[in-house]
């Protein structure tokens, strides 16, 4: 059977800075024709991830392979990548035209007239420079280009630092209708979670170099609860289950517990009038690193 | 052939604000400096556009790879289209300076003579360091060797700075040095002098594109390993 193209395959994936392990023996999938979202906190290893996913870097060990193939020094793959960076994307003292002239002959399936058309929603003056252009004006400029370019695998890395409100949500409304039109690979690493996670099909969330996560959105979205009520009844309930957080208000308390619901839970919950609602993915990224990373204060008292 | 074209656009769009400020400041200062000339008719100067346009080359070839290569490698160019990219924007750029250069001076000795400066305003070229005889395009030849053997001398210079950063290309250098100032080095290099002496243009010539195949072939290796950070961060 043929694999969707835009398939990228992850096996043992490692890579070290001396002493330093930025990926510690990853494997994973993006697959091919979704919306992916890439989390984590700082120094999670996502951008070193997309960088070696590009051929930016090398890896220290394990293989990467999109549609099959692996992409260092291979042209045929890295045409179809385009990766937008969270800074210096484009030479400063080029004009916007010039990036764009040069993302045309670097991307087959360059669009021209959608990038016009998008520089009439990011109000951007084709004639300026680069290095004129505000931090947001600059993010807009790649989500342009990483749109615009139509890539079997377009990857975009914090693409909206200082993009305002409106401009985000204009990127994240022609990023689903474009994507709809022409359905691709399409990998977000972002720290605007609660934002964007509507848009995600499945979620890959790296901690400290390792997988910590990946599954379908709306499984994720299944896998954590929030209990509410009264602490007595709460805890009651919450007895057995993993709590990944917890935190009191007067007598009031909640808690975040990872697992599914069962309908015995939510009878139970009913009985103790105690609210069951789903962990936005935000939250639980929060939860679930925060959980890793005490985890590892205590391994190493 | 289409793989490159990103590469060379990147190259030419890097490199033509520079180009064209230099060769403006070149022409605004010559023909400054022929007002002058008619002004003063008793000054004795010239002028020599063939260092600065070796500068410019130096200097051109030092910067092109910390300014072109992460942003080719970030377009999703491989390093050999880019590599190759650059070899070719390397030649491309040699014969314009060269023929810009020969323009400069066929235009400004006619136009010098023309206006009876010859005597208080000269522009000097290869023909007032010993090449009396030499033509029109063997000066071109000459200039476009000495133009890409500077561009890649430099640019080997760039490719190890950006790669491994200034400690490295610092030693490297220190080596170079004390390797020319060692006698021992310096009597192995007489044969070639010896050599070279017996057709001087010729045989530099042929010595300088053996340096610039030289230096390609070191960048080409430098490059293979090299990542989006420069400095040898990553």
């Amino acid at each position: 059977m043929n694999k969707i193209r835009g398939q990228i395959d992850i096996e043992h994936l490692s890579k070290t800075y001396g002493k330093f392990v930025a990926l510690d023996n990853i494997t994973l999938s993006f697959d091919g024709g979704k919306i992916h979202g890439l989390l984590g906190r700082n120094g999670a290893g996502k951008t070193t991830l997309l960088h070696l996913i590009n051929a930016h870097l090398f890896p220290s060990a394990g293989q990467i392979r999109i549609d099959g193939e692996t992409p260092f020094e291979n042209p045929a793959v890295l045409r179809k990548i385009c990766f937008i960076r969270e800074s210096g994307n484009f030479k400063p003292n080029f004009k916007i035209k010039d990036v764009l002239e040069l993302a045309q002959l670097a991307y087959p399936n360059w669009d021209q007239d959608f990038a016009q058309q998008l520089l009439g929603v990011f109000n951007l003056d084709p004639s300026k420079k680069v290095k004129a252009l505000s931090k947001g004006m600059g993010s807009a400029l790649g989500v342009i280009v990483g749109l615009a370019s139509r890539a079997e695998v377009t990857i975009f890395d914090e693409p909206y630092i200082g993009m305002d409100v409106v401009h985000r949500q204009q990127f994240y409304d022609l990023l689903v209708e474009d994507y709809s039109r022409y359905p691709r690979t399409i990998i977000l690493s972002t720290h605007l979670i609660d934002e964007v996670s509507k848009v995600f099909e499945g979620v890959v969330i790296l901690d400290q170099g390792r997988v910590l996560m990946q599954e379908e959105t709306d499984t994720l979205r299944q896998k954590a609860f929030y209990l509410r009520g009264e602490a007595n009844q709460v805890d009651q309930l919450s007895q057995g289950l993993k709590v990944i957080h917890e935190e009191k208000l007067g007598t009031t308390k909640e808690v975040a517990v990872l697992g599914e619901r069962s309908h015995e839970l939510d009878l139970q919950a009913k009985q103790l009038a105690v609210t069951i609602e789903s962990v936005p993915i935000q939250k639980l990224m929060v939860y679930l690193t925060t959980q890793t990373e005490r985890g590892a204060q205590h391994a190493s008292v | 052939m289409q793989a490159f074209k990103p590469v060379l656009k990147l190259v030419w769009f890097d490199i033509r604000a520079s180009y064209f400020i230099f060769w403006s400041i070149l022409l605004a200062v010559t023909i400054f400096n022929v007002i002058l000339a008619l002004s003063l008719p008793e000054l004795r100067f010239g002028m020599s556009a063939n260092f600065a346009v070796y500068a410019y080359m130096a200097a051109a070839g030092f910067l092109m790879i910390k300014e072109t290569f992460p942003y080719s490698l970030g377009m999703s160019s491989t390093r050999y289209h880019y590599y190759w990219g650059l070899v070719l924007g390397f030649l491309g750029l040699a014969v314009a300076q060269a023929v810009s250069l020969l323009i400069y001076v066929l235009l400004f000795s006619s136009l010098t003579e023309w206006l009876g400066l010859a005597d208080n305003f000269r522009i000097f070229s290869l023909r007032q360091v010993g090449l009396t005889d030499i033509s029109w395009i063997n000066m071109l030849i000459i200039d476009f060797t000495i133009g890409l053997l500077l561009l890649t001398l430099f640019s080997l210079a760039g490719a190890i700075l950006y790669r491994f950063g200034w400690l490295i290309l610092l030693i490297i250098g220190m080596v170079g040095i004390v390797l020319i100032m060692t006698p021992s080095f310096r009597a192995a290099l007489e044969p070639l002098v010896e050599w070279v002496s017996v057709d001087l243009v010729l045989r530099l010539l042929i010595l300088a594109g053996g340096v610039i195949l030289f230096c390609l072939v070191c960048i080409k290796l430098v490059l293979r390993r090299a990542t989006i950070e420069a400095g040898g961060k990553r």
